[in-house]
């Protein structure tokens, strides 16, 4: 199963017509412009740029006016912290309260170069507000390249771990006598899995990677299995798993499999590879309420070298989302 | 789904989740360090401080009823104490969504409930896992009694207002445990609701529910339950494992519990990775040792004699290779190598042989222990251009390079395992010592490099501005050539691992060795300063970075005593720190003490 995809220049002819909200995030990442790029601005009613304002903000501020000059006076900058998911939540909600007097009815959000942790609010914070009728779509610019120009051994993205912490919203139903089964979503951050694996001590230990034909690219396959392969020598008993890159309904089924297969335990994950696949790992933990998410987040980012975007573009709808 | 590694043989090493060893497998594996920790299986509420890896749940593990009725050979009843183990796990507790309740009145008590339901629902689960004997039913009959009665009475006490579900009269035992713990299930998962709806709401609204307390509600339960006559007379232990993972105000709160002096029925015994957040209760009045509390670090213990940490970690790999039936004492399972021992030997003989006239320690011995392995890898230096040849090889070696935390050495043995199953076969009587130093090594590597970037130390930047982790890094850069200059020179210690303060370092140095601390980079201990006078701070950098400056892991007996200035140097400017060092002598820049950390043995 793959999501569809169309080439960045082909990119208006797979969205609606009119867009009533564009949602974005300006990163330090080129991608983060790409797909904004080539949408027709005219169609857009209301463009929602969200800006991290605590790190790299001279960096991100420039992506950030970069964006609203593409949408005008209908392009809004939306402050919000990777330090702070209050913030994220807050603001975002802010911004859609003060959509939905004008009524919209289709959201189209470029998930490319959001955090896990601020797609995963963003999209808790649409399921609250989204109507049944309203139609929300995901583009995604998947990467030619992540650590551009390294040798794959050794490939960074982040270094350095904060806090664990979970993800607000995703808390989960932890029954306190029930033991802890882990998931992770392996992606090119091995530290930061170890990390997590660290904090939880599960009882047990799921280690997913993408599978070779729903990967965004072989390369970037091999590259997963490298840093998967990595991770897995480390512990001792490990349940394998594999998932879809670039399909959330995939990969949504494969970690509810994953999940269902310890009934008695509390399951924590930790998604970590692309963000099609956390969409999917939000729409099991809507469907399975009793999944708590979990979010390391990073001391440093490469972002001098982060990623190069490729030319195409996922897009796939979202079904309505039960919120709790 | 595949279980990747299931078909193997057992390595005797791997580590396992402490809670997941099966009590009888326990108490073989684990060698009774209660002698070293005195406090923990005693009555009163202690904090047990140590890095992760450093045998805390282990321990914690080994207090649980299951293992003490094998380890005592006693029944339940006759226990010294009741040990419920209460696990702080990363974020069970500590919910995002509490931060939505951060400076408000309710944060306190809504968490507090929280706390105690979460405890509660352990105590109970625990009861069920020790098989309480019950012959004639008679505990079944006193807890359903108490179930109906009193237990109603608390709940009613706290708020609670909804009916109590009905206990069948024939319900046995574990049955009626069992509605204990659906109800405190029920008390937790109400509160999770209530913080999931806060998730997105900016504006608190009230919470509905009985609201319980430690002293009005989990002190009584406990103490009840206890005297229900099937549990043993003595405390009940709270084993709080790894307390740095609760908030600020659940720190607190679990400060108030230890300031409520209640050890002589309930004593907590709480496990820090040395990040307790704070020792503040919620009135803002601080807690502490030893008034309210004993406290015990693990590092402190086990870097205050060489050899104490050498006993511990020989037993428990004796321990470990007979279990897989391996008739192989530790250091015949990690040989020394050969060629390079005879030759530190023979260095040892001359030095003997010339102490008459050249000698500097107080006996001949002390010359040929203290001068031997360091003047073996000078010549090696001398000879190559490069210590690199040094082997990293043999038991008493690994133990020391292991830094007082067990973990580290069974991550690494069981690595050391897994090579040398590849290399040959299933039958292992030993490792081979170029694959013990090939793994030391790596590990080594590792740990310095995968926490801090490869980028050189942009030697230009002010010390305002150079992050705390570049200024970690530079720190440990510049003391590990330090360390590694006086190894290969001529001072009388040359096995020097740590400094010691002679003035106030400030707030900005202390920060960055207790990033070190945190990470694992240095062991904090304290000495008596210079003066005379009291007792200053020692900072011991990690021995599991010996490879990396080529240093020798087999003693930290020498310290020097630096000032602010000096670090503040080497935190800015560490290549040029080594410099000087090498140009100038260490002299130029630490002084030396009146004596050692500790006597060699």
């Amino acid at each position: 199963m793959t999501s569809p995809k169309v080439s960045l220049s082909m990119l208006t002819t797979v969205l609606p017509q009119h867009i009533d909200v564009f949602i974005c995030s300006a990163s330090f990442e080129g991608r983060s412009t790409v797909v904004a790029k080539k949408l027709d601005h005219g169609h857009v009613d209301r463009a929602i740029i969200c800006a991290n304002q605590v790190n790299f903000t001279a960096l991100i501020n420039s992506r950030a006016n970069e964006l609203q000059q593409m949408f005008g006076n209908r392009g809004n900058i939306v402050e919000i912290s990777m330090d702070n998911p209050l913030i994220i939540a807050d603001r975002f909600q802010h911004e859609l309260r003060n959509m939905i007097n004008h009524s919209p009815a289709t959201y189209v959000i470029d998930i490319t170069s959001f955090t896990h942790e601020a797609l995963l609010i963003v999209l808790r914070v649409l399921a609250v507000h989204r109507k049944p009728t309203d139609r929300i779509t995901c583009l995604y610019n998947g990467a030619s390249e992540y650590s551009v120009g390294l040798p794959a051994e050794e490939k960074w993205l982040t270094k350095g771990v904060g806090e664990i912490r979970s993800v607000l919203g995703y808390s989960g139903q932890i029954i306190p006598t029930q033991k802890t089964h882990l998931i992770v979503l392996v992606g090119f951050e091995t530290e930061r899995a170890e990390r997590i694996i660290a904090a939880y001590e599960p009882n047990e230990l799921s280690l997913g990677y993408g599978s070779l034909l729903e990967s965004i690219s072989p390369p970037l396959h091999d590259l997963n299995r490298k840093f998967h392969k990595k991770l897995r020598e480390k512990y001792r008993k490990v349940s394998e798993f594999t998932f879809s890159c670039e399909d959330a309904f995939a990969a949504k089924a494969a970690v509810l499999k994953q999940a269902n297969a310890r009934p008695d335990f509390n399951v924590f994950i930790a998604p970590m590879n692309t963000k099609i696949s956390t969409v999917g790992v939000a729409l099991a933990a809507f469907d399975n309420q009793a999944i708590q998410l979990c979010y390391a987040s990073a001391e440093r980012y490469n972002f001098e070298a982060y990623s190069t975007p490729s030319d195409d573009c996922y897009f796939f709808d979202l079904p309505p989302l039960t919120a709790s | 789904m595949k279980d990747t590694k299931s078909s193997e043989p057992k390595n005797p090493f791997a580590v396992q989740t402490p809670e997941d060893i099966p009590a009888k497998d326990v108490v073989s594996l684990f060698v009774d360090v209660f002698s070293d920790f005195y406090h923990i299986p005693h009555p009163g509420h202690t904090f047990l401080n140590g890095p992760r890896g450093s045998g805390k749940t282990m321990m914690f593990r080994f207090l649980e009823p299951d293992c003490q009725q094998i380890k005592q050979k006693k029944r339940l009843k006759n226990l010294d104490f009741f040990a419920v183990y209460v696990p702080i796990k990363n974020t069970e507790i500590k919910l995002t969504e509490f931060k939505r309740l951060e400076n408000s009145r309710a944060d306190l008590v809504i968490s507090e409930h929280f706390l105690v339901t979460y405890t509660a629902s352990k105590f109970f689960s625990s009861l069920l896992k020790a098989r309480v004997p019950d012959p004639g039913n008679r505990n079944a009959k006193k807890l359903r009694a108490y179930f109906s009665n009193r237990f109603r009475q608390l709940l009613a006490w706290s708020g609670w207002t909804e009916q109590l579900p009905e206990i069948g009269s024939q319900s046995n035992f574990d049955a009626v445990l069992k509605h204990f713990v659906d109800i405190f299930s029920r008390f937790y998962g109400s509160v999770l609701a209530y913080l999931r709806d806060l998730a997105l709401d900016e504006t608190l609204h009230s919470y509905k529910g009985a609201l319980l307390g430690y002293l009005d509600f989990l002190l009584p339960l406990i103490k009840d339950v206890r005297d229900l006559g099937f549990l043993p007379a003595g405390p009940i232990f709270l084993l709080i494992d790894d307390a740095d993972n609760l908030n600020l105000t659940q720190t607190k709160i679990l400060n108030g519990w230890v300031s409520s002096r209640t050890s002589e029925h309930v004593s907590l015994k709480i496990s820090t990775q040395m990040t307790y957040r704070t020792y503040q209760t919620p009135t803002g009045q601080p807690i502490s040792a030893p008034h309210d509390f004993t406290e015990v670090n693990i590092s402190s213990v086990y870097t205050s004699s060489k050899n104490l940490y050498l006993e511990r970690v020989t037993k428990i790999v004796e321990r470990r290779l007979q279990m897989h039936k391996i008739k192989r004492t530790p250091k015949e399972f990690f040989p020394v190598y050969k060629k390079q021992e005879e030759a530190i030997d023979q260095i040892g003989k001359r030095l003997l042989a010339d102490w008459k006239t050249k000698g500097r320690g107080f006996r001949a011995s002390d010359d040929a222990t203290r001068y031997a392995r360091p003047e073996y890898i000078k010549r090696l230096q001398g000879a190559s251009k490069s210590g690199s040849t040094y082997k990293y090889a043999g038991f008493e070696q690994l133990v020391h390079i292991s830094s007082g935390i067990i973990r580290y050495f069974l991550e690494a043995a069981s690595q050391m395992y897994g090579k040398m199953r590849a290399k040959s076969g299933q039958t292992i009587e030993c490792i081979d010592p170029s694959i013990q130093d090939d793994v030391v090594r790596d590990q080594a590597r590792e740990f310095f490099f995968a926490e801090f970037d490869k980028l050189e130390a942009d030697e230009g930047e002010t010390f305002e501005n150079l992050s705390k982790i570049k200024r970690l890094r530079n720190l440990i850069r510049a003391l590990g050539g330090t360390f590694h200059e006086i190894l290969v020179s001529n001072a009388s210690e040359r096995r020097v691992f740590s400094i010691a303060f002679s003035d106030d370092p400030g707030v900005e140095i202390l920060s960055v060795f207790k990033l070190g601390v945190r990470y694992g980079y240095f062991h904090e201990s304290s000495i008596g300063n210079k003066e005379g006078t009291g007792r200053t701070r020692l900072y011991i950098l990690s021995r599991r970075l010996a490879p990396v400056f080529t240093l020798d892991p087999t003693s930290f007996a020498g310290y020097k005593f630096t000032t602010s200035g000096v670090i503040r140097e080497a935190m800015e400017r560490p290549k040029t720190f080594v410099g000087k060092i090498q140009s100038g002598g260490v002299d130029a820049l630490l002084e030396n003490p009146q004596l050692p950390l500790f006597e060699e043995e």
